[in-house]
């Protein structure tokens, strides 16, 4: 249970978050009726971030895994709204690793912006409903 | 009863070699694998960096293990056949688990009670990396399971018992992570001690009432920080 002092802290922190993403620009932002979702979130979950997660971190990923990283955590956005955390941190994991990695143009458009927006609509989310 | 402590680094094993080296009814042996599959330069040059940062005290304890040849390094991975066939050799009643190594059953197996876990969160609910930042957010105890491991992450059927750790005095969180950690090997000898006396009934770690946690991010981590300081006041 997180009480009004942790909330508080949270609300704090995904506030500075939504600033940095807000000088990014993203054009017109996507809202949660485009988002997917997975049937077997858990194992989604394991992938991205057991699988996945590591290779993009390391620089160390194919085409194939690229793809799959971000459309697997794309489907992920749906839960993400809901209040396990872990989910969320997924997204936040991502963000951290995503900024310091530079990506072309034609990933800009695929990856990285799209997933921009969804985060940005979590963000706003959680935000309301702390 | 013959303990083998499974361990990546001396520095993590001297802990538990001044507790248990020359306990009665424990024959202590120590492995020391290259599960991350470092060159044999590089592995070496890692441990002798290691040992030479040992206190005098801990590098003669370390000396006299390998004398007795119940310390052993392999340059090969936990999981190598020469590795196993050395552990089956030992008959070996108890493994302690200190290594990044995710274990086959084939390793397992050799263990005649199994391999033993001193998990830093509580079970069955917290599985996983990062489990006292995410206990502390969600505001559940922090602490320590003793288990016997499977082959998944912290699903291991049996608990021995899980002992609740007041984390209120550490500064930071790094600092509480720090005090888990070498809290462990009180636990590994707390556990043995039960196990010795037969002074012990299996819990169940019910794993469908736990989640599995995952490394926690900069901004969750920081959050945490935060809310660890603000209960101490």
């Amino acid at each position: 249970m997180i009480n009004n002092n942790k909330k508080k802290i949270l609300r704090k922190a995904l506030s500075d978050r939504l600033e940095e993403l807000s000088h990014i620009f993203l054009g017109q932002d996507k809202g949660s009726s485009e988002f997917s979702d997975v049937k077997d979130f858990e194992e989604c979950l394991r992938l991205v971030i057991v699988k996945y997660y590591p290779k993009i971190k390391s620089g160390s990923f194919t085409q194939e895994e690229k793809k799959k990283y971000f459309n697997l955590l794309s489907g992920l956005a749906i839960k993400a709204l809901g209040d396990d955390y872990r989910i969320l941190d997924a997204f936040n994991n991502a963000y951290e690793i995503i900024i310091k990695i530079e990506w072309d143009s034609v990933d800009q458009k695929e990856y990285i912006i799209p997933f921009f927006r969804i985060y940005k609509y979590l963000l706003s989310h959680h935000l309301k409903n702390i | 009863m013959v303990v083998i402590g499974l361990y990546d680094y001396f520095s993590d094993a001297v802990g538990l070699l001044h507790e248990l080296e020359r306990k009665s009814g424990i024959n202590l042996y120590i492995l020391f694998c290259n599960n991350f599959n470092s060159s044999p330069v590089r592995f070496y040059l890692k441990h002798l960096r290691r040992f030479l940062g040992l206190s005098f005290r801990d590098k003669i304890i370390i000396a006299r293990l390998l004398i007795k040849k119940r310390l052993v390094m392999s340059i090969k991975s936990i999981h190598n056949s020469n590795v196993l066939l050395w552990i089956k050799k030992i008959k070996p009643d108890i493994g302690l688990h200190c290594t990044g190594a995710i274990y086959r059953k084939s390793l397992i197996s050799l263990f005649r009670l199994g391999i033993l876990n001193s998990h830093i969160g509580i079970l069955p609910r917290y599985r996983g990396r990062s489990v006292m930042e995410w206990s502390i957010l969600n505001g559940d105890p922090t602490g320590i399971t003793a288990f016997f491991i499977d082959e998944g992450i912290d699903t291991g059927r049996d608990i021995i018992f899980t002992e609740k750790v007041d984390l209120k005095g550490l500064n930071s969180i790094k600092s509480a992570k720090e005090f888990l950690f070498n809290y462990r090997t009180k636990i590994f000898v707390k556990t043995i001690s039960l196990l010795l006396k037969g002074n012990y009934k299996f819990q169940k770690n019910e794993v469908e009432k736990g989640l599995r946690y995952y490394v926690m991010s900069d901004l969750l981590k920081g959050v945490v920080e935060e809310i660890f300081k603000s209960e101490k006041k």
